[in-house]
């Protein structure tokens, strides 16, 4: 039975699913939820968390939400603005870690996304933006707990 | 002496002449011989004249003439002698030695009356020229004889002299000597040719049937009065002609709209026939369109104009048809008689329609002509076999019926009359009755039958043979009633049983039929069989339309019965067996067995054609990484769709369905109802989501001619479909309001694992082989110098001096998720535009530079393929608003199609520009194929 602790960690999601999925976890950690870049910077202003939680698509979110430059990508992407909003969002939880990057938070972060085949692309990850993990899309719930209790700072 | 002598001499010429050869030579030595003795030579001209009666006598013509040629030459001028001559001359086709001989006998006696006639008679026979005045002349002095005078109106009839003719035959009619009988009938003739070419037809006309009643044969003369009548009526005035063509025409078009069951405007047809009343068709038309009217008096009377005009055999049977129909539709009683004269009238002008033929038949029928009904039929009948004549099943049927009803009747008479001769005045009834059948009077055999059953209490075989004759006469339901009737007195008779379920059998009572037959098959009479066989199968088909297929078994029932019957007939010697009622029914059974046979045949063909279909569509088809392989254009899209998959079905399900088990164990059942319907229940669920997706595959699959089959074929959807599949029981189960037993939970727990292996294990392994599978394409030197021997082999180079290729790569392994085709397509439009915008300089130079790019934010690697010249810049805008489907601007599309984008970069010396194609770089990780896929979702 993995133990872990009772910290605050902050959720960043378009829907409810993690948030439905994580909350119930027996002795799990309190879940703090935000649907976007400025509700995320905006906690962690007002409360110190011990990690975040990202997930990486955000389709379901409105486009003025998106956080990233949308000119670069569009430019990147032959000026098809399109398919730069929807670049963003696909990305979108790299794109709000690395604005809490810039705001100056340093904690660890936890990306849901799976990485296995792109570990290159991780390492990279990892170092532009700092402490980083990943937890697949077919991660069960003893998976879940083992990242947490890896991850979350005892 | 002399005479003796001479006498001899002449014998003996005689007998030399009697060789016609030297008849000549012999003749004129004799008359040379007796010329001195007038008496000798009377002596023998008469012993001559003797020999050649002999020789007429006994029919040697020749020999009899050539012998009177002697005598006549002995005495020039004994008339009767030359006269006999003349006539032996003629009987021996010498006519005009006959007519020389007879002009000898009236010179040397000009008062012999009787050459004077038969000369005229033969003049007045050749009536050629002067003939005619001749015999006048000899007439004039051949006494008084009634002869003379027959033959002196025969001359100034043909002569023309009608009148004088006339007052002459009064003299030759007075005699009636059998004799002169011939002559009279020539005179009347004469004088009818006489009348008769002056157009007086009318009075010719009763010359000639006095003349047929005096025996003269005037059938051709009558003929021929009839034939000039018709055309006089037809040959009028041009104005006539024309009115009559015009009624003609009007009179033929209201007909053919009368055939359609149209009434034709009347007014143009009555004007018409004002104009030109001898048209016969324009009387039938009115008659016809008065018959539609109901106007029974006016279309009568307009077909008895018409009939009595010259008409075409064809019109005239069809106005005899109208007339004979209105006739048996006679209101208020029917003219039976004189509508089944007229409708025999049209049959034997021109062969009726079926229709008038059975109505023919029926009238015939009911006004006692069997015979004639019995010919008819077999004829149609005989036309059915040898198919000149169209008949429906149902119609030879009623004319097979009609047929032995005509024969029954007509058996039961010769059945009665067998033995004794009937008696013409018998105090039987039965013996009357047939009496008066015997010479087709049944309608009266029927009254005197009638009469008798209502006198007396009427036996059962007088109310039998009434009933015949009353079938016979067409009264099916009198004879029906009548026969019933005699069965009531005696319901044990199965003969009786029998024939009246015939009778109604073919009134189409089955049912009533069959209980007949079947009674009649019960009291042993072996004909029954057939029939009751016949009425159980008509009572089969008309009950069902299926029969064929869902009574088989009662029709090899049927067959079974109609064996046993040929069987027993066969035993019996009855001559039974191969009848050809039962022929006929025994084809009639193996047609519908057959016909069963072939519908099974049928619905076996449907069925597996059927479940050919349904297998084909639920295995056949095929799944995405076919259809990429065979359609790598579908990549791009295909995996967009695979990464949305990925990421919005698979991604929380592995949480929620562990979510559900603990709830599960918790015994929450509600809430683990809460969790499983966001996976798998109705609406915005990952299972509609997945739907969604799979649908917009296969639209993907369709657009290019592929039925791609996800849940049976495609390794990763089949497992998510039946990871979603297990989830559905489950739901169910849980939405029941019972708590679950420990053993159901157990259950549910253990099915909702397995769909967590399928959805989570299995479906996402193998989603993520194929799309890593799908990618993966170098981009190398080898690639880009195809790409510019293409282009500078083109014929736009040709007068270019081109230098090679400057090709410069930073890194070996730079691969791209896109198919070689499209990326080959970008390169050599890029060089192509690159060579173009260079064309003013010696040499063009151009180059392929790759290189990689990673993104600060996202950390994803791109593959950088710069392709540089030394022509003059271009602003961005350049690219960007180029046609999409060349050059720069099919490169702009084919780039972002496959998530690149396109760009223009200074560069530095000797370059001046590069064109920069931005692709997401793909790296090769497929460690795991698809094959391993399919083995695990097997496993599972």
């Amino acid at each position: 039975m993995i133990t872990l602790p009772q910290t605050d960690v902050l959720l960043v999601e378009d829907g409810d699913e993690y948030l439905l999925s994580l909350q119930p976890l027996p002795g799990g950690p309190r879940w703090t939820q935000a649907k976007n870049a400025s509700q995320a910077k905006a906690h962690l202003v007002r409360t110190s968390y011990a990690g975040v939680v990202l997930d990486m698509r955000f389709d379901r979110s409105p486009r003025g939400d998106l956080v990233g430059d949308l000119q670069q990508v569009a430019r990147e992407l032959g000026g098809d603005m399109d398919r730069a909003y929807k670049h963003l969002a696909q990305h979108q939880g790299l794109y709000i870690l690395a604005e809490l990057r810039a705001q100056g938070w340093q904690g660890p972060a936890l990306i849901a996304y799976d990485f296995s085949r792109e570990l290159r692309r991780f390492e990279m990850l990892r170092q532009l933006h700092g402490p980083l993990e990943w937890i697949g899309d077919d991660a069960t719930v003893a998976t879940w707990l083992s990242k947490l209790g890896q991850w979350l700072p005892n | 002496m002399l005479s003796f002598t001479l006498i001899w001499a002449a014998s003996a010429a005689v007998t030399a002449v009697t060789a016609p050869l030297a008849l000549p030579d012999a003749a004129t030595s004799v008359c040379a011989a007796v010329v001195d003795d007038s008496e000798a030579a009377r002596l023998l001209a008469l012993t001559i004249a003797g020999k050649a009666k002999k020789l007429r006598d006994n029919r040697d013509l020749l020999g009899a003439v050539t012998t009177l040629r002697i005598a006549a030459a002995l005495q020039p001028r004994d008339g009767a002698l030359w006269h006999d001559l003349a006539v032996l001359e003629l009987q021996s086709g010498q006519a005009f030695a006959a007519e020389q001989a007879w002009q000898v006998a009236i010179a040397g006696q000009p008062d012999l009356s009787s050459a004077r006639l038969a000369y005229a008679e033969f003049l007045i026979a050749r009536s050629l020229g002067p003939d005619l005045d001749r015999a006048g002349e000899l007439l004039s002095r051949a006494g008084r004889e009634p002869t003379v005078a027959c033959l002196a109106a025969k001359v100034a009839a043909l002569r023309g002299a009608c009148d004088d003719s006339d007052r002459l035959a009064e003299g030759c009619a007075k005699t009636a000597r059998k004799s002169l009988r011939a002559v009279q009938a020539e005179l009347a003739l004469a004088r009818a040719r006489c009348r008769f070419e002056r157009g007086e037809y009318d009075v010719a006309e009763k010359i000639l049937e006095s003349a047929q009643s005096a025996g003269a044969d005037a059938t051709k003369q009558l003929a021929e009065l009839s034939e000039a009548r018709r055309k006089a009526a037809v040959e009028i005035a041009p104005a006539s002609r024309q009115a009559a063509a015009t009624a003609v025409e009007i009179a033929r078009r209201a007909l053919d709209q009368l055939d359609k069951g149209q009434e034709p405007p009347d007014v143009s047809l009555v004007s018409a026939m004002q104009q030109a009343p001898l048209t016969a068709i324009g009387h039938a038309a009115l008659a016809e369109l008065a018959a539609f009217q109901k106007d029974q008096p006016r279309a009568e009377t307009n077909w008895l104009r018409a009939l009595n005009l010259p008409m075409a055999d064809a019109d005239r049977s069809r106005a005899l048809a109208g007339l004979g129909q209105l006739y048996l539709k006679w209101s208020p009683a029917s003219r039976l008689a004189e509508g089944t004269h007229c409708l025999a009238a049209a049959h034997a002008a021109a062969d009726l329609s079926l229709t008038l033929k059975l109505e023919l038949l029926l009238a015939l029928r009911k006004t006692g002509q069997l015979q004639a009904a019995h010919k008819l039929v077999l004829a149609v009948l005989r036309q059915a076999g040898d198919g000149t004549l169209e008949l429906s099943a149902a119609q030879q049927r009623e004319l097979h019926a009609q047929r032995l009803a005509i024969e029954g009747a007509r058996g039961e008479f010769k059945v009665a009359d067998q033995g004794v001769e009937p008696p013409t005045v018998a105090s039987d009834p039965r013996s009357r009755a047939r009496s008066l059948a015997q010479r087709d009077r049944y309608a009266e055999a029927i009254a005197v039958l009638l009469q008798a059953s209502r006198d007396h209490d009427a036996s059962s075989d007088l109310l039998r043979e009434l009933a015949r004759y009353q079938r016979a006469m067409g009264d099916n339901g009198g004879a029906i009633d009548t026969l019933r009737k005699s069965l009531e007195k005696r319901s044990d008779d199965g003969e009786l049983q029998w024939l009246l379920g015939r009778w109604l059998l073919d009134s189409g009572h089955i049912a009533a039929a069959h209980r007949h037959i079947r009674r009649a098959e019960e009291l042993g009479v072996l004909s029954a069989a057939p029939l009751a066989v016949r009425a159980d199968l008509d009572l089969l088909l008309e009950e069902s339309a299926l029969a064929s297929i869902t009574e088989r078994h009662a029709l090899h029932a049927l067959r079974s019965r109609l064996d046993h019957h040929v069987a027993r007939a066969v035993a019996d010697h009855s001559g039974l067996a191969e009848s050809p009622e039962v022929v006929a029914l025994r084809h009639a059974i193996e047609r519908e067995l057959a016909a069963g046979d072939r519908l099974w045949m049928l619905l076996i063909a449907l069925l597996a054609t059927v479940t050919a279909s349904a297998l084909w569509w639920r295995h056949g088809g095929t799944d995405l990484r076919t259809l990429v392989i065979a359609h790598p254009d579908t990549g791009a899209e295909v995996q967009h769709i695979l990464a949305a998959v990925r990421h919005e079905v698979l991604k929380h399900n592995t949480l929620q369905l562990a979510h559900v088990v603990a709830h599960l164990d918790a015994g929450r059942q509600d809430a683990a109802r809460t969790v499983l319907a966001s996976i798998g229940s109705e609406g915005d669920t990952a299972h509609q989501r997945l739907l969604d997706y799979a649908g917009q595959l296969q639209r993907i699959g369709r657009a290019r001619g592929l039925r791609l089959n996800l849940r049976r074929r495609d390794p990763a959807f089949s497992a998510l479909f039946a990871g979603f599949d297990l989830l559905a029981q489950p739901l169910r189960r849980l939405r029941q309001d019972r708590p679950l037993s420990t053993r159901s939970r157990a259950q549910l727990q253990a099915r909702l694992r397995k769909a967590m292996r399928l959805l989570n294990a299995n479906a996402y392994n193998a989603i993520t082989t194929l799309l890593d599978v799908m990618r993966l394409l170098r981009l190398d030197r080898e690639l880009c110098q195809a790409a510019f021997d293409q282009v500078r082999a083109e014929p736009a180079c040709g007068q270019l001096t081109i230098a090679q290729l400057d090709f410069v790569s930073d890194d070996a392994e730079l691969c791209v998720a896109m198919p070689r085709q499209a990326l080959t397509e970008v390169v050599v439009n890029l060089l192509r535009n690159a060579i173009a915008a260079s064309a003013g300089l010696t040499p063009v130079r151009v180059g392929v530079h790759l290189s990689s790019e990673v993104s600060a934010v996202t950390a994803l690697e791109y593959t950088m393929l710069a392709v540089v010249d030394m022509a003059p810049d271009l602003e961005p805008e350049q690219i960007h608003n180029q046609p999409a489907d060349r050059g720069l601007g099919l490169v702009c599309a084919l780039v972002g199609h496959y998530g690149g984008g396109l760009d223009i970069r200074h560069q530095r010396s000797p370059w001046t520009k590069a064109i920069v194609v931005r692709l997401p770089r793909a790296f090769p990780t497929a460690h795991i194929a698809l094959e391993a896929s399919n083995a695990i979702h097997k496993t599972a």
